[in-house]
């Protein structure tokens, strides 16, 4: 079975409060870059498995990252899905 | 009555959950360890606080797919007493045994304090104890205890009077100043609809004797306890 590389990006939903994000925005501005607007936190996953095509690895993770990867309360994802 | 504690890998209040449970309120206790697939026969089931599994993705994500989560599910559907505190509250959220989530403190800061709440409600088995607008001091000891859900899950929280305690001052007033993590609604604990599982941030199980500096937490043991009398 060939395999791929899913990447999952969780981050949190817009309107949902990112206080660690607004930290970060302020750690920019005081290292000198300005203009920053807003930055927002997240996590990616990195999975590597075989699977029989790219549809089914991307199905089978779209699962996984409902039911474990993300908060769907507070939490918004991608998958990409690439062949190794 | 009998309760079980559930032991997590990185719980680290089971046994001061068991002391107060066993030792001082009287219910006779055991532990569970969360391999576990069946409950014995007990009528109450406490996920006590801590670390469990070092709340790697999310604080309780990882301990809501241990073996044991099936069984305390349809112990909690058959009507049993489930009490989750800290680490547990996080974990009956994240199961979906509970409305919301519990979310990092505003102020980025692990909380270790004192803090007062307001009895709610003593219509349930956790607080029949309690009066309505008794101020409860207990200690808070999180990372992650900051109430969060959208506005129609919490006005349905607040319809549906689901709000067992609220942060609030030595007198029992809600401020901005008196809520330490930044939770919406003051949110200290919540019930389910049903009324069988509570989830709190506070930890009762450290304010059981006055040697701990508070006793005002072992009511809602003796509560429960009073209820199977």
């Amino acid at each position: 079975m060939p395999e791929f590389t899913v990447k999952v990006y969780v981050r949190r939903k817009e309107g949902v409060l990112d206080p660690e994000g607004n930290t970060i925005a302020g750690a920019i501005a005081s290292i000198g870059y300005k203009g920053i607007s807003s930055v927002r936190t997240g996590k990616i996953f990195i999975i590597r498995l075989e699977a029989p095509s790219a549809d089914s690895a991307r199905k089978d993770m779209e699962k996984v990252a409902d039911k474990l990867l993300s908060n769907p309360i507070i939490e918004d994802y991608t998958v990409t899905v690439e062949q190794v | 009555m009998k309760a079980a504690v559930v032991v997590f890998p990185g719980s680290n209040c089971d046994r001061d959950c068991y002391w107060a449970s066993h030792n001082i309120a009287g219910i006779d206790t055991v532990f569970l360890w969360h391999k576990e697939r069946y409950i014995p026969p007990v009528d109450l089931v406490i996920l006590p606080g801590g670390f469990s599994y070092g709340d790697y993705l999310r604080a309780g994500a990882i301990a809501r797919v241990s073996p044991i989560m099936g069984a305390i599910r349809d112990f909690a559907a058959s009507g049993g007493l489930v009490l989750g505190i800290c680490n547990g509250f996080q974990i009956l959220t994240e199961s979906g045994l509970l409305p919301g989530v519990l979310v990092r403190n505003k102020s980025l800061s692990f909380l270790c304090q004192y803090v007062y709440i307001r009895v709610e409600r003593n219509d349930t088995p956790f607080t029949r104890g309690y009066n309505v607008g008794d101020v409860l001091r207990l200690p808070i000891a999180h990372n992650e205890g900051n109430f969060f859900a959208p506005p129609d899950m919490l006005d349905e929280i607040e319809r549906k009077k689901l709000v067992l305690f609220r942060y609030c001052d030595s007198n029992g007033n809600i401020t901005e100043e008196s809520n330490p993590n930044g939770s919406m609604n003051s949110i200290a604990g919540i019930i389910n609809e049903n009324g069988n599982i509570l989830g709190m941030m506070p930890h009762p199980e450290r304010a059981s004797e006055l040697i701990l500096g508070s006793r005002d937490g072992l009511g809602i043991f003796e509560s429960l306890k009073e209820g199977y009398a």
